[in-house]
């Protein structure tokens, strides 16, 4: 049996073995060689998706011990391993997936080998009046239809080498005889035609699907308005995604900063260093809130936090940070960090490396944006379901449609 | 550090929470502040009676032995009944500056009183020209005979009117500014010399300017070392901070519980206000200051517990800012979200807003603790 203290030894030389401790300061080709030398540790190891069940190729981790390794991880400032697949596509098939589709799915995402795009919606200029379709055809299915799907780009685009963001998998959302389903197709697929939208950072891509055929296995048993209403659960919600240690990432962000702030003083590092002091104290809000997730039920605490409510807070403090990091590294906010020229070679900043930090943080600020902007604010989901507003909210949708139909 | 509790602790909560939900409606709260006395003696009984008057004394001088864990369960479950009873000026304040400063001898002889509910005290350090620096004292104790001579004003003096033991700071040696050379004296609010000035606050409690024109006590009046007040004085202050900050997040969480409750039921053209997806959001940031707000009143508790030092103060000034921030965008929220009753005397919902903007006030504000955070 080992002890916490024991866990937490194996964890740090597990960290150290395979995350080196100047990465961070490194050019951005030899990050990203290191950036997947540690994902394929991770998979070797048994460690990317600690948090899932041990019937889905997890290790059962308790609360608290996600916990300690999210953390030891921040400290390490090692890459972020909550993909999309991860925190979106694996716990819908973990609660709606079919056996085969379990095991030939959830294994690929864990072992990173799927990179995932998730095709919910249609381009703007289609929506309207062609929905993506499902039908039935000879052989099975047939798919058709277009959708603007995200990706992990964003993200990637500063942890992985370009190779490895070209989504190689999606899931299209498609009306069969009015009814909602959803295909887990392969982008390779013939018929199916990936683009990358332009000035999308590789985050959003443009999929066409011409009568691209979808077998039965390739359908998730789940559909209407369940599928919908599953697709409308955060992903922050749902019990298989990591607990949140955020704070000890922007613990060490603000340390930096106000490392940075104290060594090159200038006329506004007084009115910074107060704003500082506010975001220290939002962190400790931050610190509080985390320690109130783990904590155990009890008269004081007889609901779990909604992981909802860190997501929000530790988003609102990056954003802060972000801003006083702009702010505080003046003209040195500007340089694109893994943009650079080949022949130059380290940071920039003769100061530091704060412009890494700063890509970083706006990768952050993005990735929770981009989620709201699929309908997953995670306040709509906190009134529903923390709130008990959750009948009003689909009266007025009632309401709405009633009125709809009458005009 | 985990937020988990102790039998005993759940056991206290659950007590008091029983008795505020069940005995102590919000109009009986409003009779007994407009009373001559301010409060309800009957409660104070009761306060007593059932052990919580001794919560933060220990045992060896007749109290419960509890920590500030357990005085920030009590004045949370007193914030959602806007209590009006002087718990914090006699207990938390006074009692506080007798219990860090005072000798065996003058805590066997002060504390039984505060304890069985015989004796109502406060804490009288603010002045005029202060603000909210602890240290800033004009008034003076100059040495006459084998005791002191006290001159000076104290300002709102919390439970003033009722107090028949003043805790007084004053000056015995140093510049107006000086952490040294404060001294804490314990004075009979009847002895000759005091005059006072009661009044009401606007959050309903009561309070008194007091004037010492040569006010005389003997050398056994003086807490603790002479000129050494100061850290105790502070360190009942910061206890004060962590139980008007637990009582501001029992109101906030009384606040928007109502609140949700009153946008399920009230309708606008044919619908309940909660329908609206704006209104929601804004009753989850409220949900979401409160969460925040009470998880670091228990890490400022329990930081406090550990022991009292920078570390301690440092998770008390965070714990006043945040629930300064928190208690005014919670306050604000619930009184915009209930429309123009939420103003009104007869509906709760402002007496809570001005119990919260009072408490962003007492004992610094979210400026100067912020300020202070930074500096410690």
């Amino acid at each position: 049996m080992v002890t916490e203290v024991q866990w937490q030894q194996q964890a740090q030389a597990f960290i150290a073995r395979h995350w080196p401790s100047s990465a961070g300061a490194q050019h951005p080709a030899a990050m990203h060689l290191a950036s997947t030398r540690w994902f394929e540790a991770l998979a070797e190891q048994g460690w990317s998706v600690p948090h899932w069940p041990s019937s889905a190729g997890g290790l059962n981790w308790t609360k608290q011990r996600l916990y300690q390794w999210q953390m030891q991880c921040q400290r390490a400032q090692t890459p972020p391993i909550d993909t999309l697949a991860m925190s979106i596509i694996a716990p819908l098939l973990m609660s709606h997936g079919s056996a085969q589709q379990c095991t030939v799915l959830l294994a690929e995402i864990a072992g990173f080998q799927s990179h995932w795009c998730l095709g919910l919606l249609e381009p703007v200029d289609s929506a309207a009046h062609h929905p993506t379709l499902l039908a039935d055809s000879a052989d099975g299915w047939s798919l058709t239809g277009s959708k603007r799907a995200l990706a992990d780009g964003l993200l990637s685009s500063t942890e992985l080498p370009r190779d490895a963001l070209w989504p190689n998998r999606i899931l299209c959302l498609a009306l069969h005889d009015g009814n909602w389903m959803a295909c887990l197709v392969p982008t390779q697929r013939q018929g199916v035609v990936c683009t990358p939208v332009a000035n999308a950072r590789g985050r959003w891509f443009h999929v066409v699907f011409d009568d691209v055929a979808v077998s039965q296995e390739e359908i998730l048993p789940l559909q209407g308005e369940g599928l919908l209403a599953a697709l409308a659960t955060p992903p922050a919600e749902q019990s298989a995604v990591l607990p949140h240690a955020s704070s000890y990432g922007l613990e060490a962000q603000l340390g930096l900063l106000r490392a940075d702030l104290e060594a090159n003083p200038h006329e506004d590092s007084a009115a910074l260093l107060s704003e500082l002091n506010e975001a220290q104290v939002a962190l400790r809000g931050l610190q509080a809130l985390e320690t109130r997730a783990l904590a155990p039920a009890s008269p004081q605490f007889p609901q779990p936090l909604p992981m909802s409510v860190l997501n929000i807070r530790s988003q609102d403090l990056a954003q802060k940070i972000g801003a006083l990091q702009l702010a505080s590294f003046g003209y040195y906010a500007l340089p694109k960090s893994d943009g650079l020229l080949d022949h130059n070679l380290g940071p920039v900043d003769p100061r530091g490396n704060s412009s890494r930090d700063t890509a970083l943080l706006a990768s952050q600020a993005l990735n929770a944006l981009a989620v709201s902007a699929y309908g997953w604010d995670p306040r709509d989901i906190l009134a529903r379901e923390r709130l008990g507003l959750s009948e009003l909210s689909a009266g007025l949708l009632d309401d709405e449609a009633k009125r709809a139909d009458e005009s | 550090m985990d937020f988990s509790f102790t039998e005993e602790q759940n056991m206290l909560q659950e007590s008091v929470e029983r008795f505020v939900q069940n005995d102590y409606s919000f109009d009986d709260r409003q009779k007994n502040a407009g009373s001559d006395l301010g409060y309800d003696a009957n409660n104070w009984s009761t306060f007593a009676e059932l052990g919580w008057l001794g919560v933060p004394f220990s045992e060896a001088d007749g109290g419960f032995g509890g920590g500030a864990v357990e005085s920030s369960l009590m004045m949370e479950q007193f914030g959602h009944g806007l209590v009006i009873e002087p718990y914090l000026a006699t207990v938390v304040l006074a009692g506080g500056a007798i219990k860090h400063a005072g000798s065996e001898a003058q805590k066997a002889k002060l504390l039984p009183g505060i304890i069985d509910g015989s004796s109502q005290a406060a804490l009288a350090y603010a002045e005029p020209q202060a603000r909210f620096n602890l240290a800033d004292i004009t008034t003076t104790a100059t040495p006459e005979g084998d005791g002191f001579v006290l001159n000076g004003y104290k300002a709102v003096v919390l439970n003033g009117p009722a107090a028949q033991l003043l805790v007084v700071s004053a000056r015995t040696s140093g510049e107006q500014r000086d952490q040294d050379g404060i001294t804490l004296f314990v004075v009979d609010a009847k002895a000759a010399g005091i005059t006072r000035r009661d009044y009401p606050t606007v959050d309903a409690f009561r309070a008194s300017e007091i004037t010492l024109e040569g006010v005389k006590v003997d050398a056994d009046a003086v807490l603790g070392e002479i000129g050494q007040g100061y850290a105790a004085l502070e360190q009942a202050i910061d206890e004060g901070i962590l139980a008007v900050g637990s009582e501001a997040v029992g109101c906030m969480e009384k606040l928007y519980k109502e609140t949700v409750e009153y946008c399920r039921q009230r309708e606008q053209f044919g619908q309940a206000i909660g329908k609206f997806q704006v209104l929601q959001h804004r009753m989850v940031d409220m949900f979401m200051e409160h969460e925040q707000s009470k998880s670091l009143m228990f890490m400022a508790a329990m930081r406090m517990d550990e022991g009292y030092g920078v570390e301690a103060q440092k998770a008390i000034s965070a714990f006043k800012v945040q629930v300064g921030k928190s208690g005014k965008f919670v306050g604000q929220n619930a009184v915009q979200l209930h429309g123009g009753m939420g103003m009104t005397e007869e509906l709760n919902i402002g007496h809570y807003f001005k119990r919260l903007t009072i408490i962003d006030t007492l004992f610094g504000n979210t400026d100067f603790h912020l300020k202070r955070f930074g500096a410690l």
